[in-house]
C-alpha cells in the first residue's frame, strides 16, 4: 500500500478527534431535522401534547407567582387599626401612639387623621359626591399599628390588648384570612410542583415512545449502520438531538402559549386586582425563564430520547450480521 | 507475514452441528481468494467470523496479526471500519440517493463533508455510475445495484473485503464485470475474500480457492491449478 493510500485510511479510520466529534455532531443535528420534516404529522402531535404537558405547569406556576407578588403587596392585612373614639382629638391620639410605641410587642404607630381618612375614603369609594355633603367630616382618628413580626409575639393577642385601652372604639385586624391565603400559596407552589414533575415525566414518555416508533421502523437502516462500522453511539446521536429539538420546539409553544394567554387575562385581571390593591400587573416569563423553559424542555426531550434509544438497543439490538 | 490467518478455528452454533471445524489457512495481503462449498459448508459462517457477527468457540482469527477476539465494545466499530463488506441483497438504503448510500461508511468514520462527495463521485465512477449520484435505488437495476454496494464497501479503502455471494442473481455478463471489479482491488491496497458457489464463475477467474465441506477446509487450490 503506497504512503499516501496509508495517510488516507488514517485519516477516515483515526481515531476520534474534536474535528470528527464535531461534524458527527453536525450531520446527527441535520438527520434530526430531516427526521422532523420527514414525519410531519407524527410530529406535530407530538409537539403538540409535549407544549400542553409544558404549558399546564407554566401558566399555573406563573398564576401562582403572580399570586404570591399581589399576596406581598398586601403587607396592610398584618396591621392592626385602631379607631379611636369619636370625640378623641390630636392630642389623644399622639398620647396613644407615643404610648404604643414603647410596647415590646409594637414595631410602628402611624397616626391616621380623620381628614386623611376621609380622602382616602373618597378616592376609593364612588361616594364622593354624598361625602361633599355632609356638614362634617364623621371619621374618627385611627391609629396605624404594625406589630413587631418576631415570631415570639402574638399579632392577635395585640389587637385585643389594644382594643381594651380606654378612647379605643374599635380594631380591626385581618390576619386570619391573610394566615389562610398564605397556606393555599403554599400547598399552591407543592400542587404545582407535583403536577410539573409529573406533566415533565409524561413529556419525557411521549417523546420516548416517539423515538421509541422511529426506532422500531428504522430496524434494517441500524442494522445497516452497525454493519457499516457505526458504533450505539452513533445510533443514538441523532436520536438525541432529534429529542432535544422536539422538547425546544415544544417549549417554544408552551412559551407562545403562555404569552397568548396572558394577553387575554391582562386586562380582566388588572381589574380584579383593583379591586384589591393598586400598583399590581400581571407579569409573564421573563427572558431568564424563558430560557429556562427552552433549556429544561430540550433537556425533558433529549431524555425522552435518550431512555428510548438506550432501551431499544439494550433489549432489541437489530443483528449486526 | 500474512494479513489474515485462521488458526483451527471451530465454531458450533447451538443445538446444531459445527459450522466450522479446525479451519486453518492465512492469506496475504493484495490476494483474491474465493471461499467454495455446498450449501451448510460453513462460508457465512466464516464471512461472519470476519466481520464479528460471531466469535469462534476455539482458535484464532488474526488480521494483521492481531486476535479479533480480543476486539470488544466500541473497537467493534472501528474494526468494522476497516472491513469493507458487499451483501448479495446490496442493503442499500431504498430512499436515500446512491450517493449518500455509498458516503454511509465515510460519514460514519466522521470524515470531513468536503472530502465525502469527491470520494465518493470517483468511486461510483470506477464502478461505472458516475451519472447515478442522485438516482435512488429503486431506480437502478439489479447488477447497477450490487456495483453500489461494491462502492460503498471500497469507498474508505478497506484493508479487507469480504463479499458474500456478491453474484448470486446475476447474469453471466454481469458476473463477469463485477469480478472484474473485484479483481482491481488488490492494486488499491485491499485484499477481497468472496464466498461463492458459483465453480464456473470462479474457474472463469482463476484466483486461488478455498474449498470447505461439511464445516472443514478440505482443499486450498492455487490460481494456477484450477483449469481454465
Amino acid at each position: 500500500m503506497s504512503p499516501n493510500r496509508s495517510a488516507a485510511r488514517r485519516e477516515v479510520y483515526g481515531g476520534p478527534g474534536v474535528g470528527a466529534w464535531g461534524r458527527s455532531h453536525r450531520r446527527a443535528f441535520a438527520d434530526a431535522l430531516a427526521r422532523l420534516r420527514a414525519a410531519k404529522l407524527a410530529t406535530a402531535a407530538t409537539l403538540a401534547v409535549f407544549a400542553l404537558a409544558l404549558l399546564l405547569p407554566l401558566l399555573l406556576g406563573l398564576f401562582l407567582a403572580n399570586a404570591l407578588r399581589f399576596a406581598g403587596t398586601l403587607d396592610a392585612a398584618r396591621e392592626i387599626s385602631v379607631f379611636l373614639e369619636a370625640g378623641a382629638g390630636a392630642g389623644d391620639a399622639r398620647r396613644l401612639a407615643e404610648a404604643w410605641r414603647t410596647r415590646a410587642d409594637v414595631a410602628a404607630v402611624v397616626q391616621r387623621t380623620p381628614d386623611e381618612g376621609l380622602a382616602e375614603f373618597k378616592q376609593m369609594s364612588d361616594l364622593a359626591g354624598a361625602l361633599d355633603l355632609l356638614d362634617g367630616n364623621p371619621l374618627p382618628w385611627v391609629l396605624v399599628v404594625s406589630p413587631r413580626e418576631d415570631g415570639v409575639n402574638d399579632p392577635a393577642a395585640l389587637a385585643a390588648a389594644l382594643q381594651a385601652e380606654p378612647g379605643v372604639d374599635s380594631v380591626q385586624y385581618d390576619a386570619a384570612w391573610r394566615a389562610r391565603l398564605d397556606a393555599w400559596l403554599a400547598l399552591g407552589r407543592r400542587a404545582v410542583g407535583l403536577l410539573a414533575f409529573l406533566l415533565a415525566a409524561g413529556a419525557v414518555l411521549v417523546v420516548g415512545n416517539t423515538v421509541r416508533l422511529d426506532l422500531a421502523t428504522r430496524r434494517e437502516e441500524i442494522a445497516l449502520l452497525l454493519q457499516l462500522g457505526a458504533d450505539e453511539a452513533d445510533i443514538r446521536r441523532p436520536l438525541l438531538h432529534f429529542g432535544a429539538l422536539l422538547g425546544a420546539l415544544s417549549g417554544l409553544l408552551a412559551l407562545a402559549g403562555v404569552f397568548a394567554i396572558g394577553a387575554l387575562l391582562r386586562a380582566p385581571m388588572a381589574e380584579l386586582v383593583a379591586t384589591y390593591a393598586g400598583g399590581f400587573a400581571l407579569a409573564g416569563p421573563g427572558a431568564a425563564e424563558a430560557a429556562a423553559v427552552l433549556a429544561v424542555a430540550a433537556a425533558l426531550g433529549w431524555l425522552g430520547a435518550r431512555v428510548a434509544a438506550g432501551h431499544y438497543l439494550r433489549t432489541s439490538p437489530p443483528a449486526a450480521s | 507475514m500474512p494479513l489474515l490467518r485462521f488458526d483451527a478455528v471451530h465454531k458450533q452454533y447451538p443445538g446444531g452441528r459445527a459450522a466450522l471445524q479446525d479451519v486453518s489457512f492465512a492469506v496475504d495481503a493484495g490476494e483474491v481468494l474465493f471461499v467454495t462449498g455446498h450449501s451448510g459448508a460453513g462460508k457465512s459462517t466464516l464471512l461472519k467470523l470476519l466481520h464479528l457477527a460471531e466469535r469462534p468457540d476455539r482458535g484464532a482469527v488474526l488480521l494483521e496479526d492481531r486476535n479479533l477476539a480480543a476486539v470488544r465494545g466500541r473497537d467493534v466499530a472501528r474494526y468494522r471500519r476497516r472491513v469493507g463488506v458487499v451483501f448479495q441483497d446490496h442493503r442499500l438504503l431504498p430512499h436515500w440517493t446512491i450517493a449518500d448510500n455509498v458516503a454511509l461508511p465515510l460519514r460514519i468514520a466522521g470524515a470531513p463533508e468536503a472530502e465525502v462527495l469527491p470520494r465518493v463521485r470517483e468511486v461510483l465512477a470506477r464502478v461505472g455510475l458516475g451519472d447515478r449520484l442522485a438516482a435512488l435505488p429503486p431506480q437502478l437495476s439489479t447488477g447497477e445495484q450490487q456495483r453500489v454496494g461494491i462502492a460503498r464497501a471500497i469507498v474508505g479503502s478497506p484493508v479487507l473485503l469480504v463479499a458474500d455471494e456478491p453474484t448470486g442473481n446475476l447474469d453471466p455478463q454481469l458476473a463477469a464485470e463485477i469480478m472484474g471489479l473485484f479483481l482491481e482491488l488488490p492494486e488499491r491496497g485491499t485484499t477481497v475474500l468472496i464466498a461463492s458457489h458459483d465453480l464456473a464463475l470462479i474457474k472463469r477467474t482463476r484466483q486461488r480457492t478455498l474449498v470447505l465441506h461439511e464445516g472443514r477446509l478440505v482443499d486450498d487450490i492455487a490460481a494456477q491449478d484450477l483449469a481454465a
